[in-house]
């Protein structure tokens, strides 16, 4: 404080020496005093005019002491507070002291935040001000930061399309967001000191009152809690809550917060789908029934037409072998018109009648193996597919050298299936591609797999005759045949193929040339999966 | 061990031509017993413990059962389920005559103790040769004594 102005003039100069060295202590410790203090310190006059100041003064503006001896306290202060400053000064001089937070304005242009406390005071009976003021800078960031980080969390609270509410420890609604308010139907003020239980049938609410004694014993949070509320329109919607506890500062339980989300559609979606997966295993149980009880009564009547027609012939051969001993009673022209009727018509209606009823029943059996291969227990079992089609190509050896067949097996992956389903499969595919080749070329049939991840797919390939485009979607299907009808069969074997790969889980597809050939190719899953073969 | 003249047989079946091919066909076999019918289930098992209709009936001494499993009010596993539960009907020889053969039929029906399984089939051959073959096993069954309480 070398510059400092002289605060005190007139010194008796007898004592002057000793005055001298009291004067000199006594400043010193002033100084002192000034300089130790953690913020600026500055003594004004009425008018404004600085008289002194602290070292911090200097530090913080930037000013030198020459500057600052001869600068207002108002230069000191950023122009936005300049308002506020001349009014703090009027109080400090009408009512003796006043505080406020400025920005006090360095000599750079920087603006820092202060906490000032003036007094009025008098030195020498001039009156002047002291004051102080303290960097609240840190005070300042933490504020804004707490400002921030508040809307921040308001802006979430507000925002989100999930309801925010706290509730006190006996229940009752302190905060709701928006959301809140949507779901309940009510506004914010009914809600606010409305007990939860009035949004809740008394068994949604003696649950949610276990729940909150819960989070409030362990202090931990429960998720995902569904319930049930009823909404000001008496409507009720089905909510997935969270609930967690609000402590205050030391950790004492003050309340409950809760995030819930209305799950009504979700509820509703997941319960239609629960629904039509009923109704689809139902209308597929009463499917395969259907196929059984159609196959089973359609054979009662047949039973009947067969035997009854066998009856009809076993009585006919007795009226026949009676016939010619009868013959001359009757009159000429009706002789061979009886003859005819009885050797040539009865027979033929007969054998008419008999040969439907066989093909009827082959059709019924049919559909009764069908309705089985949906049925039966599939025992799901590693299975060496190299092995499974060598045995089924052995099978049909002969005709394959007796036709110059070549078949073609490439390394094929081992797969977990039903032995027995994996078998009819290979075979029928082997055994079509083999009856359908074209006879005016070698044959040439060829078996490839790729396993891709959880998949298998096969392929069989022939050079055969082909299938047309127009006869492709009855490949699958029941009872249908495409192309020429030169080889026999019911034309049930790829339909069989087909029910044994979906209850596998698997799929099959066909995609041929006319004169060129056909590949199948039918995708099965390479690893056991609870379910599969029950698809 | 009674004589097998003496044994009734009860023909349990809906279909009035089914009963009537399985009737003609055991005659043709050269089964001279007496053939008792019935058209369901219910009047089966009233025949059988002399209830309902039957309920003046004496009981008949030695019985064998014909039973189709497809019939109204009551069905053939009903029928052959009472009998086996009962004292009284437990030791009477079932056949049971049916247009499937569906394996978990058939074993359906020899879990609840029937003696013989045969499925009536379309061919009018196989239908005699089942049905003779059924009165060859007739004629060597043992039909245990004292039938009926």
């Amino acid at each position: 404080m070398a510059q400092s102005k002289p605060i005190a003039q007139g010194i008796v100069i007898t004592e002057r020496k000793q005055t001298e060295r009291a004067l000199s202590r006594e400043k010193n410790f002033s100084d002192a005093v000034m300089n130790s203090l953690p913020g600026l310190l500055f003594v004004f006059d009425d008018k404004g005019n600085t008289m002194q100041w602290n070292r911090n003064v200097e530090k913080v503006t930037g000013y030198s002491a020459t500057e600052i001896s001869k600068m207002n306290i108002l230069h000191f202060v950023a122009n936005e507070d300049q308002k506020i400053a001349v009014e703090a000064m009027q109080e400090v001089l009408t009512k003796g002291q006043a505080s406020l937070e400025i920005n006090v304005l360095s000599k750079p242009g920087k603006k820092i935040p202060f906490y000032i406390t003036g007094l009025h005071t008098k030195i020498e009976n001039a009156s002047c001000v002291v004051c102080t003021g303290i960097d609240i800078t840190e005070r300042k960031q933490a504020e804004d930061a707490l400002r921030r980080s508040e809307e921040r969390y308001r802006t979430i609270i507000e925002n989100i399309q999930d309801g925010y509410h706290e509730l006190d420890l006996v229940g009752n609604f302190t905060f709701v967001n928006d959301v809140t308010c949507m779901h309940l139907g009510y506004t914010k003020e009914e809600l606010i000191g409305m007990n939860y239980r009035s949004v809740q049938d008394e068994t949604t609410a003696k649950k949610a009152y276990q729940i909150h004694q819960e989070v409030y014993r362990t202090g931990e949070q429960i998720k995902a809690l569904e319930s049930e509320y009823i909404r000001k329109d008496g409507t009720k919607e089905i909510y997935e809550s969270s609930v967690s506890l609000i402590r205050d500062a030391h950790g004492k339980p003050i309340g409950f917060r809760g995030i819930s989300r209305n799950v009504t559609e979700r509820k509703k979606a997941e319960e239609q789908l629960k629904r039509y997966a009923a109704e689809l295993e139902r209308s597929n149980e009463e499917v395969k029934n259907f196929a059984y009880i159609v196959s089973h009564d359609l054979r009662v009547p047949l039973v009947n037409l067969k035997g009854y027609t066998a009856e009809l012939r076993s009585a006919l051969e007795v009226i026949g072998s009676n016939f010619d001993a009868a013959l001359p009673h009757l009159i000429e022209e009706k002789q061979s018109a009886v003859a005819t009727a009885l050797h040539e018509d009865v027979p033929e209606a007969l054998e008419f009648i008999t040969s439907s009823v066989s093909r009827m029943d082959s059709f019924i059996n049919a559909i009764l193996i069908l309705s089985r291969l949906g049925r039966q227990d599939l025992k799901p079992e590693p299975i060496d597919m190299n092995a499974l089609v060598q045995t089924t190509v052995e099978t049909m050896s002969h005709q394959l050298q007796e036709r110059g067949i070549e078949v073609n097996v490439g390394s094929l992956p081992h797969v977990v299936a039903d032995r027995i389903a994996m078998e009819q499969i290979m075979g029928n595919i082997l055994g079509n591609a083999v009856k359908y080749l074209d006879s005016s070329r070698p044959g040439r049939i060829e078996v490839t797999a790729q396993a891709n991840g959880a998949e298998t797919t096969f392929r069989i390939r022939d050079n055969g005759r082909g299938i047309a485009a127009e006869d492709m979607h009855k490949v699958f299907t029941p009872f249908r045949r495409a192309g020429k009808q030169d080889t026999p069969g019911e034309g049930m074997g790829l339909a069989y193929v087909q029910t044994l790969l979906r209850r596998h889980g698997g799929r099959i597809s066909c995609e041929s040339e006319l004169g060129k050939g056909t590949t199948f190719t039918f995708t099965i899953s390479t690893r056991s999966e609870k379910g599969a073969c029950d698809a | 061990m009674p004589d097998i003249q003496d044994v009734t047989i009860l023909l349990a079946e809906d279909d009035p031509g089914h009963t009537r091919l399985i009737e003609k066909n055991l005659r043709r076999a050269n089964i001279k017993n007496e053939i008792a019918f019935a058209t369901n289930g219910q009047e089966a098992l009233d025949y059988l413990f002399c209830e309902g209709a039957y309920a003046h009936n004496k009981h008949a001494s030695h019985l064998l059962v014909m039973l189709d499993l497809n019939m109204p009010v009551l069905d053939g596993y009903q029928v052959l389920e009472r009998m086996k539960n009962d004292e009284r009907t437990k030791r009477i020889p079932v056949v049971v005559l049916t247009t499937t053969d569906d394996a978990r039929e058939v074993a359906r029906c020899y879990e609840l103790g029937c003696n013989v399984y045969v499925t009536k089939p379309v061919d009018y051959e196989q239908f005699s040769d089942a049905i003779r073959k059924l009165g060859l096993f007739l004629s060597v069954v043992t039909i245990p004594d004292g039938v009926g309480g």
